[in-house]
């Protein structure tokens, strides 16, 4: 099976971040998820895009973000672009371990957004290159 | 309420035809109101016309979908740069045994209006379906 | 966005969103911290049923309101399902809050 993309682009409005995780949990549907996997899938990417939007563009809109969905037959890559503030760099290596549940008055909504990346793709990286930030979700589609 | 956009663009290949139904069919959830699968057949059609016809089913180029909604009406636009076919679409249905010919009278059955638009090389299909009025 | 009604001491806030997500938790957050400091040392049912999705800005608030009821505050969820709980088991807050199928079952 070849790969199948598509591209799905929106201005850098948290509104559209909605629009994003719709699309994305009717695209899983063409998968073989379940419908924690799909649901997890659909919450990651939304993590992932508010990120953008807020850390990467300021929560400024006007700014273009897209994202491509692409299926084969083993996995599922979803990669992320911006054109605004890039991560520091080692930050998606950081320690990124959940609130702990003992304390969560002291709960950094800041930092979830990588740790429930983590919980629900089986890879996430990222790269800057040249002024084009890409953050990459990539999850399996069969148990390996 | 503003307008909510979203733009889905995918190679001319019909085994990616299905990726924007499912897309679009997601975000039906926005319009509980209308029929969803209408929605999603009629934008299914306009893009297989798109590929089919507009590139001869020719991968390598772009079809572009924008999806936006505002209080009064969804909106989807289908976007080509292909071939500029006779883009009136019929609103008969063919003889019953003929193969083809019936995307056209299935699109003006799920939306309210049809229209094409040309801008130099950019062809659109705009497809558009009022919001009932509560 | 929320419709309250009161159960003897108790208040209920039945939230009317489907997804709570970062395009309205920040307003969802002012209706419900002004809804508390109206409504101070009431015991607090959220009614989370008509919720589909709930991203970490979601999760912010529920969690904003933990901090400002304090220790001594009295919050409970009722309706938290599907997508919603997912989201609560992953960040694993689904031990932080009690949660309850139904308004009937947490009033119990």
């Amino acid at each position: 099976m070849s790969t199948k993309t598509i591209t799905l682009t929106i201005d850098s409005q948290l509104e559209n971040s909605r629009l994003v995780g719709l699309a994305i949990r009717g695209l899983c549907q063409l998968l073989p998820f379940d419908t924690e996997q799909t649901e997890g899938t659909e919450l990651g990417v939304v993590e992932a895009v508010n990120h953008t939007i807020t850390q990467a563009y300021g929560n400024e809109a006007g700014n273009e973000l897209s994202l491509d969905f692409s299926v084969d037959d083993d996995h599922l890559e979803i990669q992320i672009y911006d054109t605004g503030k890039a991560l520091e760099p080692g930050r998606l290596e950081a320690d990124t371990e959940l609130l702990p549940t003992e304390d969560p008055m002291s709960w950094n909504e800041a930092d979830s957004w990588l740790a429930i990346l983590r919980q629900t793709m089986d890879r996430v990286d990222y790269y800057s290159v040249g002024g084009l930030n890409t953050l990459v979700l990539r999850k399996r589609l069969v148990a390996s | 309420m503003v307008d909510q956009t979203i733009t889905f663009t995918i190679e001319s290949r019909l085994e990616n035809v299905a990726l924007v139904g499912e897309a679009v069919l997601g975000l039906c959830a926005l319009t509980p109101q209308l029929d969803s699968n209408q929605i999603r057949m009629a934008v299914i059609e306009g893009i297989n016309n798109a590929v089919l016809h507009a590139y001869h089913n020719e991968p390598g180029h772009l079809v572009q979908v924008t999806w936006c909604l505002n209080a009064d009406s969804l909106r989807i636009d289908i976007t080509d740069w292909g071939h500029p076919l006779g883009r009136e679409l019929s609103r008969q249905w063919p003889d019953e045994h003929q193969e083809g010919g019936r995307g056209g009278p299935l699109m003006w059955t799920c939306v309210d209006d049809l229209r094409w638009h040309q801008q130099g090389d950019t062809k659109t299909l705009s497809l558009c379906k009022r919001l009932p009025r509560c | 966005m929320i419709e309250t009604h009161s159960h003897g001491d108790t208040l209920v806030v039945r939230i009317h969103e489907k997804r709570l997500d970062a395009s309205i938790s920040p307003a969802l957050k002012v209706e419900l911290w002004d809804l508390v400091a109206q409504h101070a040392n009431r015991p607090l049912i959220l009614d989370l049923g008509e919720a589909e999705f709930m991203d970490s800005s979601g999760l912010g608030v529920m969690i904003s309101l933990l901090k400002l009821l304090g220790a001594e505050g009295d919050l409970k969820l009722t309706g938290v399902q599907g997508a919603v709980a997912q989201t609560f088991k992953l960040t694993r807050m689904d031990r932080v809050f009690p949660m309850y199928p139904d308004v009937d079952a947490a009033l119990a």
